[in-house]
């Protein structure tokens, strides 16, 4: 490959798809207007990730003491936490459910003793009263089940040993149980599919590109200059990483101004926009295996339907059985986009990391097939 | 049987640096678009290849460029083979192709100046050769437009300007005055004629006879494959006792009506 050739053709791939309405449509209007009209449509405007988590406390401490009443205290005065009373566990739980709090904490009914025999004699663990305090939490926020625990438990040290970074204590924080929260907008949900599901359209593109290319002759001209097919096809793969990363910006903006503000950091930005790269090349790949297999325009557009419909049904916002969606390219970028931005996965995460593993080596892969396969058949 | 240009011209030509196809095959299947053809072009020559419908010319060129491979025979250009040194061939060739082959969302100039960026032109030159291959042929007020809304006329003519942007030693055009109106077509035989003062090899394919007649040095013509004839126009006129060059063409190629290329 030659750079200037590379460059020279890149210049001409995106000037051609930027001018010509209909692929201009394909590739960014649609999922420009596709993410405004589900943005307005499933309610996201408004709504915003939350930075503080409501906490709702069942006081059931039947002792004299003011322990569980310091501790609520505590809890309402940490500026991550907002408290909300219960007196009834079911309504807790409802309300749990139906994503109105984040967490529920139920105080025994000997709290007050416990907390009072560590206060009497703190250095003698055999003379305290055991107790333990019970947990729900919202499941569909990996920052509530990683974060909430653990600040709890801060709370309850600080309100015992006031300035203690650790300590034992006589109260421990039982397993919390999961419960899944509806809270977030559909959209929410929706969000993270968009980004696969824009990409998805260049296999469109890249097979109707080609095929037009060998119809009215151009690859034959061009194939006269010094270009090699690997100049040809790697314009291809560059410009269309071009359009993805540009594609990425549309969601994320159109997104954004529709509500969905995921609370994460600049590297889960930029860990989605690799991705959406990345998802780019398993695109140029069908693509050109679907323009391998097309002997028209016409037949590029409806045999790329063969890889766009699965593509989208199995791996995008359309909610199946993961096991399913994991046949699919698109299903990996999904989770990861949703990893990061719903669940609050960190980018260097196990999962976040196996999803781009999967996707580089699929991606790679139906590239590499489609790269062979044109260069065989399809270019002649 | 072969026909050789010998045995027609009467002479041998020296193809150093020329254009040498010795024994060129090109089959389809059992169909034999190119048969036995052999045929010297001389360095600075221009030479018309004629023919009816399915003759075989478009498959010679095509060969020429390196678009197909001989089935046998040899084929070299400047003194390169096509088939082993094609990317040596391709530093010196400009392909104007029977299809008006531009790409219909780059402007016209656009389009120019991809094919000279193909070719590795440094960018002072090829702003220079750009815009002097425009004004030469009368693009200028036309070449800021997308392509897609050109005439066949304007078309044809971007698509030459494309073949000429890197200053080829041969160049190759497959029926380049197809869809012009006369105006054009005289202009671009003047240009051509220039090409040719330069020293460029010029390879032309036409159902003009008058074009062919007006520009090439020599003339040959293939039928079914096969070279039938081969000389200059008053030297085919006068074997075939013709007055003009196109009672010539039906003389040697019949009145029959043929079926398109392959």
């Amino acid at each position: 490959m030659n750079a200037k050739r590379l460059y020279a053709l890149v210049k001409k791939d995106l000037k051609s798809t930027f001018r010509n309405p209909a692929t201009l449509f394909m590739v960014i209007i649609f999922p420009l207007v596709l993410t405004l009209a589900f943005g307005l449509s499933f309610g996201a405007i408004g709504a915003r990730m939350e930075q503080t988590y409501d906490v709702g406390v069942i006081d059931n401490d039947a002792t004299t003491y003011s322990w569980s009443r310091d501790f609520t205290a505590s809890i309402d005065a940490n500026e991550m936490l907002n408290v909300v009373q219960y007196s009834d566990i079911s309504i807790a739980q409802r309300d749990l459910a139906e994503g109105k709090i984040d967490a529920i904490i139920a105080i025994p009914a000997n709290f007050g003793n416990a907390c009072q025999s560590f206060v009497d004699d703190p250095s003698d663990p055999a003379s305290w009263t055991n107790t333990s305090l019970v947990l729900a939490l919202d499941s569909g926020s990996m920052i509530i089940t990683q974060t909430l625990p653990p600040v709890l438990y801060q709370v309850l040290l600080e309100t015992l040993v006031p300035g203690a970074s650790s300590a034992s204590l006589p109260v421990s924080l039982g397993l919390p149980s999961l419960v899944s929260a509806e809270k977030r907008s559909q959209f929410d949900y929706m969000a993270p599919g968009l980004y696969a599901f824009a990409g998805i359209f260049l296999i469109m593109i890249v097979a109707e590109t080609f095929v037009e290319q060998k119809e009215k002759g151009l690859l034959k001209r061009i194939n006269v200059t010094p270009a090699t097919a690997a100049d040809v096809i790697g314009s291809q793969a560059i410009s269309n990483l071009v359009l993805a990363a540009m594609q990425a910006g549309v969601i994320l903006g159109i997104s954004t101004a529709v509500g969905f503000r995921p609370d994460v950091g600049v590297d889960a930005y930029f860990m989605v926009f690799i991705m959406s790269m990345v998802f780019s090349l398993c695109a140029v790949g069908c693509g050109l295996i679907t323009a391998t297999l097309s002997k028209n325009t016409g037949m590029a557009t409806g045999l790329s339907f063969v890889f766009i419909i699965p593509l989208i049904f199995l791996g995008t916002f359309v909610l199946v059985p993961s096991d399913v969606g994991q046949l699919v390219p698109s299903y990996y970028f999904t989770d990861a986009v949703t990893s990061l931005f719903l669940r609050g996965a960190p980018v260097g995460s196990s999962t976040v990391m196996l999803d781009l593993a999967v996707l580089v080596a699929v991606s790679a892969g139906l590239f590499l097939a489609g790269v062979l396969l044109y260069k065989k058949l399809g270019s002649k | 049987m072969m026909a050789r240009e010998t045995l027609i011209h009467g002479q041998e030509i020296n193809g150093a640096g020329g254009i040498v196809i010795d024994g060129l095959v090109k089959r389809y299947g059992d169909i034999v678009a190119v048969d036995h053809l052999c045929l010297t072009i001389e360095k600075g020559e221009f030479f018309a290849l004629l023919g009816p419908n399915g003759a075989g010319k478009t498959t010679t060129i095509k060969v020429l460029c390196g678009l197909l491979n001989p089935t046998s025979g040899n084929v070299s250009i400047g003194g390169f083979d096509v088939q082993g040194e094609m990317g040596k061939i391709k530093q010196n060739i400009g392909v104007c192709p029977q299809e008006s082959s531009i790409f219909p969302y780059l402007t016209g100039k656009e389009n120019v100046e991809l094919f000279g960026e193909l070719h590795g032109l440094p960018k002072a030159i090829l702003k220079d050769r750009v815009s002097g291959i425009l004004g030469k042929l009368f693009l200028e007020d036309h070449a800021g437009r997308i392509a897609q809304k050109y005439s066949g006329g304007l078309t044809k003519r971007v698509s030459l300007a494309m073949a000429l942007v890197n200053d080829p030693a041969f160049l190759f055009l497959d029926e380049p005055t197809v869809a012009m109106d006369p105006q054009s077509r005289r202009a671009i035989w003047e240009y051509l004629k220039e090409l040719k003062a330069r020293g460029k090899t010029i390879v032309l394919t036409t159902h003009y006879m008058e074009e062919a007649e007006h520009l090439a040095d020599r003339i040959g013509i293939i039928d079914r494959g096969k070279l039938i004839a081969l000389g200059t126009p008053p030297q085919l006129m006068e074997a075939n006792g013709c007055k003009n060059f196109e009672d010539v063409f039906i003389k040697l190629t019949g009145r029959d009506m043929r079926k398109e290329e392959v």
